[in-house]
């Protein structure tokens, strides 16, 4: 059966998540979706197909200390595809939800795995209450730093000076995630629907000039992205091991990473993603005639050593 | 609309809906066989005759569904619980917009639960004087939504399992709270042994935990390779039988302490996992549903169990004998619904 996609909306209280999912719902789409919200509920969601939904995150025995997944959606998902007239599910969590146990349940759980499709986090962010909102609660960041599409939200209330420093503190957070500004949720559908952010197999490449954005510092309660780019071929074993590794021993600060990367001696690219120590690879499109083969990856997370990144990456060179 | 006769299999016949079969059960007077759909349908099927009735009691998909006396009970996704007559006649029971009815378990005496989040509604049988349906008793709130519902202790204990472990209920209920026993983290299937003795929840990371009640002892069955979708008692209270593997695993739940971590599985499968484990009412005998639609037959005596026939689909969705044993009823996720006498089936 085709799998359904999913569409997880975050971001912090008052943010314009519901907002946002209104402006999707009421659009002419013709399509049909189910809404998941959280048990405080949207009395205002006009649709005949809301679920309640408990968060109820509960960590896995597996020794993996950071590795937590969301039981009810385990249920509501393997519900919701019982019916065949749903286009796609879309998701609300509460505002101060850690986006992360909803990622790994779909990384760790086989049938929400074989039935549904991540297709992307989306997160709202309040353009004007955003950097008050970064500084005091952990919570804020990490909805950035999951993204794959960020929303800067409520930009009426904003100057554009404001508006410009609010998108640099959270590219800095997130280098990869596309960023679109607007008012009452007013983004097109097709840059929130349809992104297949979490399939490898579609991974051409890391944007390039993201790569280059400058990483945070000190700001942000130490949570930071670096960037790493390679011009030499990589030794695809040694590189996984090494990934594996450092994952297993430093997962729980890493909130997410990502990469496309040359392997020496191969048509294909290798492309990984990896939300805590949960590490995804797999062999991806192949690299075309002529194209620069650059092996490129991206960390986030909390105490990051850049040096010690880099120098990993250049000791897995072929 | 009828379920036409498989030419290959002696007494099996086979018919295609269209839609997610949820759930099928079999009527306690051997009638009638209902199957429960995704699109909110309930199909009922005489049992002699093969004739399809198709009813429409969801407005959604029909999510739960269990035989109480010769009629049928359901519970969807739009808060519904409908009682359907052998006729195909339907009463409403109970209706809570914007909840989901996932679970169903008759006790005795005509008396019913159903789980709809973490709210257990308790049913008295019949319906009240002016014909309308009695007004169920609401316990709970558990802790967390409920993962499974299951009944015990000839239909005397009515066991729920959650996130932070079980609750139990005395039929009717004596209290709105129930008792609780702990357990860290999620629990999803759950089945309880005949005897009310034992009761096994499977947990979102691969592993069943077992709550043995008589000895106020709880372990971990552990070593599977996927989440355990079903799990099942065999007749004697003994044997629990599960999903998880490309096989039924079976684990003695009577053995001396250092040996209950060894699970024997038998009737392997190369294809995919376990979906539904269906033991016999009365023999040794079990169905196993597997990924690929493929239905075995096996003897869990024996340990022996090999494929009968296949459904399309890409799992088996839910398999049910009748009370007295003689059929068999299934479904797959593409829509394909079977029922087979076993009768027949010996005969040939
Ligand atoms: N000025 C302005 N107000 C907005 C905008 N988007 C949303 N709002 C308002 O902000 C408030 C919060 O919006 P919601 O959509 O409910 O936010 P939410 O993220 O769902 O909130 P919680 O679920 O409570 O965390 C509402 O009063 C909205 O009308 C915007 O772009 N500009
Ligand atoms: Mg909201």
């Amino acid at each position: 059966m085709a799998q359904i996609p999913v569409t997880v909306l975050t971001g912090y209280l008052g943010a314009g998540k519901t907002t946002l999912l209104q402006r999707i719902l009421s659009e002419n789409h013709g399509r049909r979706f189910a809404v998941v919200v959280n048990e405080f509920g949207e009395i205002g969601i006009d649709s005949d197909l809301v679920v309640d939904a408990e968060e109820e995150v509960y960590s896995m025995n597996n020794g993996c200390v950071c590795c937590s997944v969301r039981g009810d959606l385990i249920r509501i998902l393997s519900g919701l595809v019982k019916r065949r007239d749903l286009d796609g599910i879309l998701l609300e969590t509460t505002g101060l939800a850690d986006p992360s146990p909803i990622i790994q349940t779909f990384f760790m759980d086989d049938a929400v795995r074989d039935a549904t499709l991540l297709d992307a986090v989306v997160t709202v962010l309040d353009a004007l209450h955003f950097p008050g909102q970064a500084a005091s609660r952990s919570e804020a960041l990490e909805q950035v730093v999951y993204a794959d599409l960020l929303i800067l939200n409520k930009a009426d209330l904003v100057d554009e000076a404001r508006l410009a420093a609010v998108e640099a503190q959270v590219r800095r957070l997130n280098p990869q995630a596309d960023i679109v500004r607007s008012v009452r949720g007013d983004v097109p559908l097709e840059t929130i629907l349809g992104r297949n952010s979490f399939d490898l197999s579609r991974l051409l490449f890391l944007s390039p000039a993201l790569m280059d954005a400058p990483s945070a510092g000190q700001h942000d309660a130490d949570v930071s992205s670096v960037s790493l780019t390679l011009d030499q071929p990589v030794d695809a074993r040694r590189f996984q091991e090494h990934l594996g590794a450092y994952l297993a021993e430093r997962g729980g600060d890493i909130y997410r990473c990502k990469g496309i990367v040359h392997a020496a001696g191969q048509p294909q690219r290798l492309v990984f993603q990896g939300v805590h120590m949960l590490l995804e690879t797999t062999w991806g499109v192949p690299w075309k005639d002529g194209e620069e083969r650059l092996t490129r990856a991206v960390f986030i997370g909390r105490n990051l050593n850049a040096d010690e990144l880099r120098a990993g990456l250049a000791a897995c060179a072929a | 609309m009828h379920l036409s006769a498989d030419p290959g299999v002696p007494g099996l016949f086979r018919l295609e809906t269209g839609a997610f079969v949820t759930a099928c059960a079999l009527a306690a007077d051997g009638g009638a066989t209902a199957f429960s759909l995704g699109d909110g349908r309930v199909l009922l099927c005489d049992v002699q005759t093969k004739t399809v009735t198709a009813t429409m009691p969801h407005q959604g998909a029909a999510l739960c569904l269990t035989a109480l006396g010769p009629a049928f009970l359901s519970g969807g996704d739009d808060g519904r619980i409908v009682l359907t007559l052998a006729s195909g006649e339907g009463h409403e029971l109970y209706r809570r917009k914007g909840k989901w009815i996932e679970h169903l378990a008759v006790a005795r005496e005509g008396r019913f639960a159903a789980a709809m989040g973490r709210d257990i509604l308790a049913f008295e049988p019949g319906l009240s004087d002016d014909g309308a349906p009695t007004t169920p008793v609401t316990l709970g709130p558990l802790p967390g939504a409920a993962g499974g519902l299951t009944v015990a202790a000839g239909g005397r204990m009515l066991v729920t399992a959650h996130t932070g472990g079980l609750t139990l209920f005395d039929v009717p209920p004596s209290s709105s709270a129930g008792q609780r026993v702990e357990a860290p983290g999620g629990h999803l299937a759950l089945a309880a042994s005949p005897d009310g003795r034992f009761v096994a929840a499977a947990t979102p990371d691969k592993a069943v935990r077992v709550f043995d009640l008589q000895e106020q002892e709880g372990y971990l069955l552990e070593g599977y390779p996927t989440r355990v979708e079903c799990l099942a008692f065999d007749h004697s209270g003994r044997f629990l039988l599960t999903g998880g593997e490309q096989a039924v695993v079976l684990w003695d739940l009577m053995a001396p302490p250092e040996e209950r971590g060894k699970a024997v599985a038998f009737g392997a499968f190369e294809h995919g996992f376990l979906r539904v484990v269906a033991p016999h009412p009365g023999l040794p005998l079990l169905a196993a549903g597997f990924d690929g639609g493929v239905v075995f037959l096996g003897d869990a005596a024996r340990r022996t169990a090999q494929p009968l026939f296949t459904m399309p689909g890409d799992k088996v969705s839910c398999l049910a004998w009748s009370p007295d044993g003689r059929f068999l009823a299934g479904g797959s996720d593409a829509g394909a619904v079977f029922l087979l006498d076993l009768i027949a089936l010996a005969k040939a």
